[in-house]
């Protein structure tokens, strides 16, 4: 692509540049059960997970597409010019010096190995179908706590993965879960044993750089007994006129007294369809929460979820989503209270801009058994021009008297009244519309680190430039 | 050829359909089966004190003109389609005058018996008119079909208040209201009749300045389940929308309150909500809410919905029994008020004093 040419696409997405592409591996586009069992064999899996996916990928192709939702951009899905795998390096490393140049280049573009040296953990950094490059901190490693990509976990720690693999969000839960258990690549694997606190997050982060690329992360995450972890992840892809699908599957689980923050930045370009499945169990007074930013992509479908099974879990999800031109964020929350005394909080926040399409859909249930449960959903919208939309779908569905259940929503347009008072102090009319937006976003940047939380603000910035008159 | 036949079944995952599918609402629970007997349900139409209505109000057979002119429900609707069929297209049309002004509510009392009933009624509500109309259903048909469609001309100021009060039969009820413009317009709906009730209100702002507020008390006991899904559509500029829905849940009882709110492109300056609030009685009762926005237009002055669900508080049946009364009475004072937070808004004094005798006998059905 030429360089004007290339900044056409591209625009204001930051994220948006390619490198040339120089796979080790790649497999013609398509899917087809051979395509599942190469896969699995060029990973050189045990029997059951190659068995798993064909009766995933069997499920896959009879299993009708959603209708619900965007049905109509769902249904331009074309899965046979879908690349199902390709291997960019020559396999994991350990120190950024081997991985290969170019990709090496676009990780330091995107800020990871500074971040990495300044407050992480630990990283896995994927590109295309696998991860190139993987680091704990070793005081973790010594401590028991088991930070590997995904294909890593399943080879080297074979019974812990068969143990958990799959019960949380079953092949057979939605079209693309099974999708995603067919033909999954890469994406980690946790294991945080009884007591272990890790203090500084762990990161996990997504590059799709090929055209027409299909990336099927799968991430399980098993946080012991009375053990925290905050897990980040951040994804970004070059824009392309073709389409590219992200089709990632996460399993949480926090034993009794655990803690997990799972914070996403997903920041795709506008032609990638994000569909993704998220969900966690939360034991015995475990705490589940996923902290989720969608500022990008075509469509974004997902939902994060917990299953509160132990008596005193507790859930929270905050979500922000950004829909600019051609965009629909369909984004929202379920928990579904199972035991008593659980509680939980979601909190929504979209902004629809440019045409842009912002959608809440949400669940909570709450079951006969759970006595005690607090429920408490949020969502607000902006709109912010003419031909933008938001809507919120949300379900309550109430089986217990001593629940005590709320959900509040409002969509508005940002008030002309702020606005002025703004710029009554000195500031421009861009200026003030980015302050108002990203103090709307306030909930959720709060909770981000502070590296995201600036990047994210001067994004939004960049985003509201002209969005008034 | 009926276009019932034509439809097909609709998908569960429309949230309409969602609790109460299709073939649990039909009379047969079999789609594609037409029931070929049905009677058509009697109808009076008199004023609230038993008197007659005066000149300018009239109840008649509706000519295939009317229905027609007057049709309100979408095309592609199965149940208001569904209902149309039984009634072999015969329909009667109430009519009030243009400029009218009732001092004294209406009554429209209907009797539905047999295996299955049927009637589809249109409202001609002219313009400038002020009117309230109770509409009370009983009888002990196994299953009744009421289709209601019809137009508040501009400017009219009209409260429709529908009150449930069937035996153990099944209920299907669509509504279909046009609101003109500047109109007012408060739609009340209570309910403590038929062990399974399926309503589809569907109200349509499409000139400027409309006003609606749509109430609901519902009181569920025994093994009842009552679904109603409440649509209204702002399509013009400054149109103004209220839903209040207060359901109370005893037994084994479920109750859904669906509710959409559309506000087209172009609806500028659309100021909306609704709200549904469920009080969870006993041990086996549900409740299920799901209030859902769509807004397409940015120049609103507000938009939002909201619900709650809970058991009655504690604190507040401790300060009543403070005052004397017993754990039973206190608790039948806080249900009643609960209701009452929306049945007293649904009309005029009158209305509200007879609603109140009407719905006594339901509070002693909690119990069980």
């Amino acid at each position: 692509m030429e360089n004007t040419e290339a900044h056409d696409a591209v625009g204001d997405y930051k994220a948006g540049w390619h490198d040339p592409e120089h796979a080790t591996i790649r497999f013609d586009s398509g899917l087809s059960e051979q395509v599942v069992r190469d896969i699995s064999e060029l990973k050189g899996e045990p029997e059951w997970m190659t068995d798993l996916r064909v009766k995933a990928y069997h499920h896959f192709i009879s299993r009708p597409m959603p209708t619900w939702g965007d049905t109509e951009m769902l249904e331009s899905i074309d899965f046979d010019k879908i690349c199902y795998f390709l291997r960019s390096g020559k396999g994991t490393e350990k120190n950024w010096d081997d991985v290969p140049e170019d990709i090496r280049n676009t990780f330091e573009r995107l800020g990871i190995p500074e971040a990495e040296q300044k407050w992480l953990s630990g990283v896995t950094a994927q590109y295309e179908s696998e991860a190139v490059y993987h680091s704990i901190r070793e005081d973790l490693e010594a401590q028991g706590v088991i930070f590997l990509d995904m294909d890593a976990g399943l080879r080297e720690h074979e019974e812990l993965v068969k143990k958990w693999f799959c019960t949380v969000v079953p092949y057979a839960d939605n079209k693309f879960s099974a999708l995603n258990t067919a033909v999954w690549s890469g994406g980690s694997f946790i294991y945080v044993p009884p007591g272990v606190h890790v203090e500084m997050p762990v990161q996990a982060y997504f590059r799709i750089n090929a055209k027409n690329m299909g990336q099927f992360e799968r991430t399980l995450i098993v946080v012991d007994e009375g053990s925290s972890i905050h897990y980040v992840e951040g994804c970004t892809a070059p824009t392309y006129s073709t389409d590219s699908l992200h089709s990632a599957v996460v399993e949480l689980i926090a034993m009794p007294g655990a803690y997990i923050r799972y914070s996403t930045i997903q920041n795709w370009s506008n032609n990638v369809y994000n569909l993704v499945t998220k969900r966690g169990i939360a034991h015995e007074n475990a705490t589940i929460e996923w902290v989720d930013g969608n500022l990008g992509s075509k469509l974004t479908m997902k939902y994060p979820s917990v299953i509160l099974k132990g008596e005193g879990a507790h859930a929270e999800v905050i979500s922000v989503a950004y829909a600019g031109e051609g965009m629909h964020q369909d984004a929202g929350a379920k928990v579904h209270h199972l035991a008593s005394n659980t509680t939980s909080k979601i909190l929504s926040k979209s902004i629809s801009k440019d045409g842009g399409r912002g959608s809440y859909r949400g669940m909570v249930t709450v079951s006969r058994k759970a006595e005690n449960c607090k429920v408490s959903v949020v969502c607000d919208a902006l709109i912010l021009d003419e031909k933008s939309r938001s809507d919120t779908y949300p379900t309550m569905e109430v089986s217990n008297p001593s629940c005590r259940c709320e959900h509040e929503a409002s969509v508005s347009k940002v008030s002309d009244d702020q606005v002025f008072y703004l710029m009554s102090r000195g500031h421009t009319e861009d200026q003030a519309l980015a302050l108002i937006v990203n103090g709307f976003f306030e909930p959720f940047t709060k909770e981000l680190p502070m590296e995201y939380a600036v990047e994210l603000n001067k994004l939004m910035a960049l985003e509201m430039e002209g969005s008034i008159g | 050829m009926s276009a019932y036949a034509d439809l097909s079944e609709p998908n569960r995952a429309e949230h309409l359909w969602r609790y109460t599918p299709w073939h649990r609402i039909h009379p047969t629970g079999k789609v594609a089966e037409v029931p070929e007997v049905v009677s058509g349900a009697s109808i009076s139409l008199s004023m609230l004190d038993g008197s007659e209505p005066p000149e300018g109000v009239s109840i008649a057979a509706a000519t295939a003109e009317q229905v027609e002119a007057l049709r309100a429900a979408p095309y592609d609707d199965v149940a208001s389609e569904f209902i149309r069929l039984l009634a072999e297209g015969e329909a009667v049309i109430l009519t009030i005058e243009a400029n009218l002004q009732l001092e004294q509510p209406l009554l429209l009392v209907v009797e539905a018996d047999g295996d299955v009933c049927v009637l589809h009624t249109i409202l001609d509500i002219g313009r400038c008119a002020e009117a309230e109309l109770v509409t009370r259903i009983s009888g002990d048909a196994d299953w009744f079909g009421i289709l209601r469609e019809g137009k508040i001309d501009d400017g009219a100021n009209f409260n429709d208040i529908m009150l449930n009060k069937m035996g153990d039969g099944h209920c299907l009820r669509v509504d279909a209201i046009v609101i003109g413009r500047d109109a007012q317009v408060r739609a009340g709906t209570v309910g403590s009749g038929s062990t399974r009730c399926k309503s589809d209100l569907r109200y349509e702002m499409p000139n400027p300045g409309g006003n609606l507020k749509v109430n609901g008390s519902l009181l569920s006991t025994g093994k009842s389940h009552n679904d109603h899904h409440v649509e209204i559509m702002h399509e013009a500029p400054q149109t103004y929308s209220r839903l209040k829905w207060h359901s109370a849940c005893g037994g084994k009882s479920r109750t859904v309150g669906t509710g959409m709110l559309r506000i087209a492109n172009g609806a500028k300056g659309a100021d909306a909500s609704q709200s549904f609030h469920n009080l969870l009685l006993s041990k086996n009762a549900e409740a299920d809410s799901i209030p859902e926005l769509e807004v397409l237009e940015h120049e609103v002055v507000g938009c939002g919905h909201g619900t709650a669900t809970g058991p009655i508080d504690d604190e507040q049946v401790f300060y009543l029994k403070t005052r004397g009364f017993d754990d039973e009475g206190a608790q039948a004072v806080l249900i009643s008020a609960f209701l009452n937070a929306t049945l007293s808004v649904m009309g005029g004094e009158a209305i509200h004093e007879w609603l109140r005798e009407q719905l006594s006998g339901g509070m002693a059905a909690l119990a069980q």
